[in-house]
């Protein structure tokens, strides 16, 4: 025991004296097959990478003394995926207590040891949008994140600068847990416009006082400030165009119902989540500058999501609409560059429409495409290595690079890569509740509902 | 000089030895005329204050207050002899965070159907900030007398809740009546990431955003009321608890004790500090690293937990290695020793944290909240078996406490002009075989027998499992009660359990050694077989321990012998 004690000594001195010089991320990557996505493809072409971001592009680079070198030699290089729509890496996705609950964060809920970030690593994606789940009309703010496995802090997560956004729900989800489940409004469609619109209201008014109270000030400062509500903040936000929504949807006449209610606001950065009937109002969206966050081919899970089709990107695509394919899913996020080879199928993408699904479209949707999404010099060295082509059904992520430190090698993948694991935990009793697959959208609302519906029942 | 009040002491531990039958400890002077409010402790080597100390010293006491510390004084008067030669003094131990002697609370009010959930009460939504402990404090509490014997003479207590529960007061742990025992009220406010069932907050980002809310209120409420006072014709300030609780702590005059067990609690707590600006104590603290430069740039206080991982746990890993011949099916066994050393890395890493944090220079206190008071020696020796120094130790039980509430000018070191509360061991505090004989609360003093070292046979202990059980299980929002019954002998037993509707199932693995009883059991939950696995400590005829229903969680579950008489 006490050779043991010495042993585990020795293994979290050294830890800790790696972690004393943080990796600046600087390497070459020699010879590969670089997607650009932006700038086609460029065959034995070399990336050199200093302090996390791209320096360079082009042939016989040399690396500076220090740098690693990855060998790319026959292999694919494309920058990171980015996912528009998960619910990884969070403690807490819905606050589901009332249909308004703008105010809420979920960056305030960043789980760094969610094993979920390793998997979506696995899967050559290197940034996803944790939401807010879909239980309210307006749920709560959401986070960029990148996929920096290996950092204790949760605030290591978050992508600095990315623009804020937030989440919006139509239809079934809102209709179910505050009608049917509180008896409250919105019981229908009609009422989830409605419960929109009043929050706009608010917000204005809210924003009003605020103006008027400051004007006073000026005057006088002895002037009595209106109460502070941070709900009522965050929609003044949103009308002041400092926050994207992305907006869960499935129909067509709700989703021209919200550009309609978007428009009398004065708001114009949407992009709608699912939007399963998009291919019927592509043209609109497209002249709205509305953007889309798909399924490849995912549902008939509850009735509002019967009228589907697997041309859905395609169409929203080919009709000028800014697209994404999104996994919603700790499963899906593992292999989004397969959901993306499947618009080859159905619809005829090619190569770059395709990629583009799942690196600069979603990146546009969040606001980052100046900073990821593309292999471009001076973007973040957020970038996917495969064996062979990534929408070639026999690709395989070789490794994954976040701000330029590799974050996943294929070469390097322990059994067991969890970080903060409960040192009285049975074995192997911990799988049971680590699935992220299928229910995440409406997490934390089984309080309502009970255990039961949420297992038989998907809500996206 | 000395023989009167020796031979009294005599007599009176005499008594001492009487109440020590019926129950385990009492005040010496409990039903008797007070003799004398003077005591003399002799002859004990007495640690001052950590680093300090002075070897065959005398102590004077008289009326609560320590009079004298030193080699030799002329004593006189009638006083009381403490005969301490060959033991150890201590200042008393000051509990930094707890619950400690909460009466029992009927089940709240979680089971409620909030009809507006979205805008629930203050009280519905357990934001109750200006609630004090006072009235819910019960003096004759067990918990008291048990943390009192191992020498903890102050508690910083607060009302259980959830997102503010409310505040805290310093409790000395001695006294008939609340008002007695108190020693400051409501000197702090306590704040959870826990939301309420089926309202607003419900979930941690709930929490924070209302969390922000209030203080962001709470600071226009003070400048409000400021210009309410000097102006003519202003609206009234809002007359709201909630709000009101909160001024101390916009003003900085009231530190927030977030309760931060986990990693990413603590560096939420840190966020929202760095946000609005307020004293933090981060409590119940069981993991901080990767958060100690942050902890050091918001001035934060730390309170570690007392309730650190279990031991037990090394032997079942041992046990499971032993198993290793048929892994369980779906698993390599690669997989599984990969997950064994995980967890392994984990427990050092968990056990080592204090030692870790006194080397960075953080002055911790401790919490006894959330742990048994007959593990909390135990789990400090193990902090210095996994490299805390004992002076550190010592320091996280007495100075670093009474610096962080702001009372070292009355505790924490048994320096002349200190409330007498001081711990008399047998032995050096942290020492295996090391007994409580005194404890001085407030001048009032308590005795303790030596207790017999163990040796009970383990044929009579074997006899002590045997027989019927009851049961009670706290499940979130509800608790089950039942009975089981164990019979027969190492190897062999068996047994049965009933729950509430008096199903029967049997007991399967069933293990019992050195008071630890281990069985398990499967019954079926929303249509699946579940696993239970059910761990007990006894303790005479009384047990605790925990149920662990597999993906469920585990559950606190505790009970005792089922009289004869109630047997049907």
């Amino acid at each position: 025991m006490k050779h043991m004690l010495f042993f585990m000594c020795l293994f979290f001195l050294s830890g800790i004296e790696l972690l004393a010089q943080p990796d600046p991320g600087n390497l070459l990557i020699r010879n590969g097959t670089v997607l650009t996505i932006t700038d086609g493809i460029r065959a034995n072409t070399d990336i050199l990478v200093e302090n996390g971001k791209i320096k360079r592009i082009g042939k016989n680079l040399r690396a500076p003394q220090g740098y690693q070198t990855i060998d790319a030699t026959g292999m694919h290089v494309m920058p990171g995926i980015i996912d528009a729509h998960s619910h990884i890496a969070i403690d807490a996705v819905n606050e589901a207590t009332n249909p308004v609950t703008a105010e809420v964060f979920v960056g305030d809920a960043l789980d760094p040891f969610d094993i979920s970030i390793y998997r979506a690593l696995a899967g050559g994606v290197t940034i996803s949008h944790a939401m807010h789940g879909s239980a309210n009309a307006i749920g709560g703010q959401c986070e960029t994140i990148k996929h920096h496995w290996g950092v204790w802090d949760p605030q290591g997560l978050v992508m600095e600068g990315a623009p804020r956004t937030i989440k919006f729900a139509l239809g079934e989800n809102p209709m179910r847990v505050h009608g049917e489940g509180y008896n409250k409004m919105p019981r229908t469609r009609m009422g989830v416009e409605q419960v929109i619109r009043e929050a706009f209201e608010e917000g204005k008014r809210y924003q009003a006082e605020w103006d008027a109270y400051d004007r006073k000030r000026m005057t006088n400062a002895k002037t009595v400030a209106p109460a502070f509500d941070l709900r009522k903040q965050t929609m003044a936000d949103i009308l002041n165009g400092e926050i994207i929504i992305h907006c869960h949807s499935y129909r067509a006449d709700e989703i021209l119902m919200l550009l309609d209610v978007l428009e009398d606001y004065g708001v114009d950065k949407i992009c709608f989540q699912h939007v399963n009937e998009g291919f019927k109002i592509a043209p609109e969206l497209a002249a709205y500058g509305a953007h889309a966050s798909v399924f490849s081919d995912w549902w008939a899970y509850k009735f509002e999501v019967y009228y589907s089709t697997a041309y859905n990107a395609t169409i929203l695509t080919r009709n000028g609409v800014v697209t994404s394919i999104n996994s919603d899913s700790g499963e899906l996020i593992r292999h989004l560059y397969h959901e993306a080879a499947k618009t080859q199928k159905y619809g005829g993408l090619t190569d770059d429409e395709a990629l583009a699904l799942i690196t600069i479209n979603p990146a546009i949707q969040l606001g980052i495409q100046d900073r990821v999404g593309s292999i471009e010099v001076g973007k973040d060295a957020d970038i996917a290595i495969f064996n062979d082509h990534p929408l070639s059904i026999y690709a395989i992520p070789q490794k994954t690079i976040v701000d330029g430190i590799v974050r996943f090698d294929i070469d390097s993948d322990p059994a067991d890569m969890r970080m903060d694991v409960d040192p009285e935990e049975e074995l192997p009793a911990f799988m049971l509740t680590d699935r992220h697959d299928h229910e995440s959208c409406m997490k934390d609302v089984e309080m309502i509902y009970g255990l039961n519906e949420l297992l038989f029942n998907h809500k996206h | 000089m000395e023989q009167p009040g020796f031979s009294r002491g005599l007599l009176v531990l005499f008594f001492a030895f009487l109440f020590w039958q019926s129950a385990s400890l009492q005040p010496v002077r409990k039903g008797l005329p007070q003799i004398t409010d003077k005591y003399a402790v002799r002859g004990a080597t007495v640690i001052q204050s950590p680093g300090d100390t002075l070897r065959d010293a005398l102590i004077l006491i008289d009326d609560g207050m320590i009079h004298y510390v030193g080699k030799d004084k002329e004593v006189d008067g009638a006083i009381y002899a403490v005969k301490a030669d060959s033991m150890f003094v201590y200042a008393g131990f000051i509990d930094a965070f707890s619950h400690t002697g909460l009466k029992k609370q009927e089940q709240g009010n979680e089971r409620e159907r909030i009809d507006d959930p979205g805008n629930p009460t203050n009280e519905q939504a357990g934001i109750q900030p200006g609630r004090s402990v006072l009235d819910m404090v019960d003096p004759g509490s067990r918990a008291i007398s048990d943390l009192r014997q191992l020498g903890f003479t102050i508690s910083h207590v607060f009302p259980e809740g959830r997102m503010l529960p409310g505040q805290g007061s310093l409790l000395l742990l001695a006294g008939d009546q609340t008002d007695h025992m108190l020693f400051r009220q409501d000197i702090s406010v306590y704040a959870r990431f826990q939301g309420v069932r089926r309202a607003y907050p419900g979930t941690v980002i709930g929490v924070m955003a209302k969390f922000r809310e209030i203080f962001r209120n709470a600071e226009n409420a003070l400048a409000h009321r400021r210009i309410f006072a000097e102006e003519e014709g202003i609206e009234r300030p809002a007359y709201d608890r909630s709000l009101l609780a909160f001024l101390p702590v916009v003003s900085n005059e009231k530190p927030v004790y977030f309760e931060a067990p986990d990693l990413k609690s603590v560096h939420r707590a840190l966020a929202l500090q760095k946000e609005l600006g307020f004293q933090l104590v981060l409590a119940n603290v069981k993991q901080a690293w990767s958060a100690d430069s942050k902890i050091t740039d918001a001035n934060a206080r730390v309170v570690l937990s007392l309730d650190i991982p279990d031991e037990k746990e090394e032997k079942k890993q041992e046990k499971e290695v032993s198993e290793e011949e048929t892994p369980e099916p779906g698993w390599s066994k690669n997989e599984l020793d990969a997950l064994k050393k995980k967890r392994s890395e984990s427990l050092a890493k968990y056990l080592e944290e204090p030692a870790r944090l006194a080397r960075a220079g953080m002055q911790f206190s401790f919490s006894t909240d959330g742990v048994k008071a007959k593990e909390i020696m135990t789990n400090l020796r193990k902090m210095v078996k996994n490299g805390l120094d004992e002076g550190e130790v010592l320091a996280a039980l007495t100075t670093h406490p009474a610096q962080l509430l702001g009372i070292s000018k009355w505790a924490g070191t048994v320096e002349t002009g200190k409330m007498a509360n001081l711990v008399i061991l047998d032995a050096p505090f942290l020492e295996e075989d090391a007994q409580v004989r005194y404890v001085f609360v407030d001048g009032d003093l308590y005795a303790y027998e030596a207790k017999k070292k163990k040796s009970a046979s383990k044929k009579g202990d074997m006899a002590r499992v045997n027989g019927a059980w009851t049961y009670t299980v706290d499940v979130p929002g509800d608790t089950r009660a039942g009975v089981f019954t164990i019979n027969g002998e190492p190897g062999k037993f068996t047994g049965v359990i009933a729950t509430g509707n008096s199903e029967e199932t049997d007991l399967e693995n069933i293990e019992y050694a050195d008071g630890t009883l281990n069985f398990e059991f499967s019954t079926e939950v929303e249509g699946t077989d579940v696993r239970i696995k059910v761990a007990l400590e006894f303790d005479g005829d009384a047990y605790t321990g925990r149920m662990n229903v597999g993906p469920f969680g585990s559950f606190p579950m505790e009970g005792s012998r089922k009289s004869p008489e109630n047997k049907l």
